[in-house]
């Protein structure tokens, strides 16, 4: 659909879309393209339908409207016109053409066999060696206007891979400079890029000519530069005097400067800078020159003109992408700065309360044992009151506790610290752990153990976050069951050498539209109970096991996650302890004989009496 | 610090899905010498206020996020209707325009001034009542 988007004024980022067949443009309410620019009249201009495409009409405003620059009484748009009305820049998208015919049916991709193709690669070339061909060849007697050409290629394909090789503006900046030294004359050059919030140009790269010297300043006439800057126009002077737009102000020939080239940096909204060339022509070399002083032509203007096009929409690229990435990192630091702030808010509410009422009970006790006769009864009602108190202190202190584990283990880079170990004794280990949490929201916790789990290679204490993330969501889930139950499972498989944890609730389950998102961080569907770092960290966990976490849910009838990861053929190689009911995995099953040797000699210690 | 207890016993309904939650506000309301009644949900808090009528609600807007806006919306229209005060606990983005009924307490928020608002609201609606 044809649009009008806002590219500069008070409604930038707005887009009009042109809907009917006329619209009017103007600041006030009734016009269907409203902009808030007090320098456009009431009815400024309409736009009105002429077969496929939109007619721009002025409609007699006060300050005129312009199309791509001139002023336009009447003016058939076409995509990718600038209409400047007022202090608005409005850029102009029309009807996409529709394709005629089906474009894939009439082009195949087809295997070079099926088809008897007998084409073959005569010649390849990188896209960094493109150019090469634009340079004039050793003694080649070609015609000068042709080698020029070739040469104002090459810089222009030069600039053109440059500027897409690059998200550095400095660099790019003194690649750029560096190439325009190469292709032209000058004695000194820079580039000078707008500071929007000072509005000023401030120097980025300098450079001199090879036998100049460096340390002399390079003085810029403010003249030019605001020429330049006001009228967005490139400048080639070459003698001052001679020109009477420089009559006002003396300073070009003060400073001595015979011919300088400055062009703006024009992007695709904004000029973004200048570039400046310029060298001095002593009496030496215009002798040299036979009398001619035209270091710079016309030709060198325009190109730098192109040159600088290029840059400026490199720079306006990637100063637009660096503001993308930085809104997008403030964003996620929002974001995580907000529900950290909830979950550590919802922990200190819980430490109120058990402190709360922890106060309380000692004022009771306080009060009782004031008493001369003391009563039994109360004095007890009053501990336990405390206890209480204390039970939730403890439960949220362990709560904060387990956070920023969480968040430790979410935020470094920790590698794993593998080490033989034994699934069924870290998952025991958590499964008695929890019971208490278990009898407290009176759930049932069973744990199955592995008929045959071999020894395995893991870190045994990431494995037992991991394990203890995963059955604190089952318990929780479970809170509001009639009975609840939660089973967790531990098992290995032989054939695919897989261990795996089943750890099944009969809670609430998950909806189907949250089981998405139940492994990103800080999304928790436990209202101020969850940290949403929980299945993140252990999904991260078995991630770097190599393993993954995998979830079953039905609404109303449970969930069941299930932790695998695959089982290290290193451990094999390992003796079983004393301890290991379970048998380990036998010599067979070993992937690599040089695996099986390094092994036995890192676990030479252990294993052997 | 030490807070007298209520001369009567009103009924509260608490509206929270942290039991925990629940679980302390109700054992401090209940050594005020109130009546408790608790429920983890938004859609059964306004049966159980038509069933039981208590005398005041509060609600934790936080934890009842899974709640419909619908739900909360006839939750806070139905206590309107009865004259029922609502303590609404939630973080700062509290209603723009809130019914009479309620009342917004800014997590976190400390339990003495808030046994003492919820008193004074009982207090409120009892000489209401009596006139």
């Amino acid at each position: 659909m044809p649009s009008l988007f806002v590219i500069q004024g008070s409604d930038q980022g707005t887009r009009f879309l042109l809907e009917e067949p006329v619209h009017s443009i103007g600041r006030t309410q009734n016009n269907s393209v409203r902009l808030h620019d007090t320098e456009i009249s009431r009815a400024h201009a309409e736009l009105f339908l002429r077969g496929k495409n939109y007619v721009l009409r002025d409609m007699g405003s006060s300050n005129g409207t312009f199309v791509n620059g001139q002023a336009a009484t009447e003016h058939e748009l076409v995509s990718g016109d600038q209409i400047q009305i007022g202090k608005s820049l409005l850029l102009y998208t029309g009807f996409v053409e529709e394709a005629s015919e089906n474009l894939a049916d009439k082009i195949d991709i087809v295997a070079r066999a099926a088809q008897n193709d007998e084409s073959r690669i005569v010649a390849a070339l990188s896209h960094s060696e493109g150019s090469e061909w634009l340079m004039p060849e050793a003694g080649e007697s070609s015609n000068p206007w042709i080698a020029r050409a070739r040469s104002n290629l090459q810089i222009m394909y030069r600039t053109a891979l440059a500027v897409s090789h690059t998200m550095d503006i400095d660099q790019l900046l003194a690649r750029i400079m560096e190439m325009i030294f190469d292709w032209v004359d000058a004695d000194r050059g820079c580039i000078m890029l707008k500071d929007n919030q000072a509005d000023k140009l401030v120097p980025k790269v300098r450079r001199h000519r090879r036998g100049v010297r460096s340390d002399e300043k390079i003085t810029i006439s403010k003249t030019i530069l605001d020429y330049v800057v006001e009228h967005n126009e490139g400048v080639l002077t070459s003698d001052a005097r001679d020109d009477k737009r420089w009559d006002p102000a003396q300073s070009i020939v003060k400073l001595g400067v015979r011919e300088a080239i400055c062009v703006p940096m024009q992007g695709r909204y904004n000029m973004v800078g200048v570039i400046y060339i310029d060298t001095s022509i002593t009496p030496q070399r215009m002798l040299l020159n036979e009398g001619k002083a035209d270091q710079f032509t016309e030709e060198h203007l325009r190109l730098m003109i192109a040159i600088a096009h290029q840059a400026a929409l490199a720079i306006e690229d990637t100063s637009y992408y660096k503001a993308m990435v930085q809104a997008e990192r403030l964003a996620a630091v929002g974001q995580t700065i907000a529900s950290l702030s909830h979950h550590i808010k919802n922990i200190l509410q819980g430490v109120r309360g058990g402190s709360y009422l922890i106060e309380l009970g000692l004022g009771d006790h306080e009060g009782v044992a004031g008493l001369d006769d003391s009563d039994d009864e109360k004095a007890a009602k009053a501990v336990d009151t405390i206890r209480k108190g204390w039970k939730i202190v403890e439960r949220n202190q362990q709560r904060i506790s387990s956070l920023v584990m969480d968040m430790l283990t979410f935020s470094k880079e920790r590698q794993p610290e593998p080490k033989p170990s034994d699934l069924n004794e870290v998952a025991g280990e958590v499964a008695e752990l929890m019971q208490s949490r278990a009898g407290e929201l009176g759930v049932e916790l069973q744990w199955l153990p592995a008929d045959e789990m071999p020894i395995l290679m893991f870190d045994p204490e990431a494995m037992h976050s991991a394990i203890l993330n995963v059955i604190t969501n089952a318990l929780d889930a479970c809170e509001e069951a009639e009975i609840g139950k939660v089973t967790v499972q531990a098992k290995y498989d032989h054939d695919s050498k897989m261990a795996r944890l089943e750890i099944q609730d009969n809670g609430a389950g998950i909806a189907p539209d949250d089981l998405e998102s139940i492994f990103n961080v800080f999304v928790s569907h436990k209202g101020g109970r969850g940290t949403g770092l929980g299945l993140p960290v252990s999904q991260k966990i078995l991630e770097e096991h190599g393993g993954k976490i995998t979830v079953d849910s039905n609404i109303d009838a449970g969930s069941r996650f299930t932790l695998e990861f695959p089982a290290n053929p290193q451990a094999a190689a390992h003796e079983p302890s004393e301890a290991q009911a379970g048998p380990t995995l036998a010599s067979a099953d070993l992937a690599s004989p040089d695996l099986a040797s390094a092994d036995l000699s890192d676990l030479s210690d252990t294993s052997s009496p | 610090m030490e807070i007298r207890r209520l001369s009567t016993s009103p009924r509260i309904l608490i509206v929270d899905s942290s039991v925990e939650a629940r679980d302390i506000l109700s054992t401090l309301l209940r050594r005020q010498g109130a009546e408790t009644i608790e429920t983890a949900h938004t859609a059964s808090a306004t049966a159980l206020l038509q069933q039981q009528e208590p005398d005041l609600i509060v609600y934790d807007d936080e934890s009842a996020s899974s709640s419909s806006s619908q739900e909360k919306l006839d939750l806070s229209r139905s206590a309107s209707r009865s004259a029922t005060p609502i303590v609404v606990l939630g973080t700062g983005k509290r209603q723009i325009r809130p019914l009479p009924t309620e009342h917004f307490v800014t997590k976190p928020y400390h339990y003495g001034p808030l046994i003492r608002r919820i008193e004074s609201l009982l207090e409120i609606r009892g000489a209401t009542r009596d006139r």
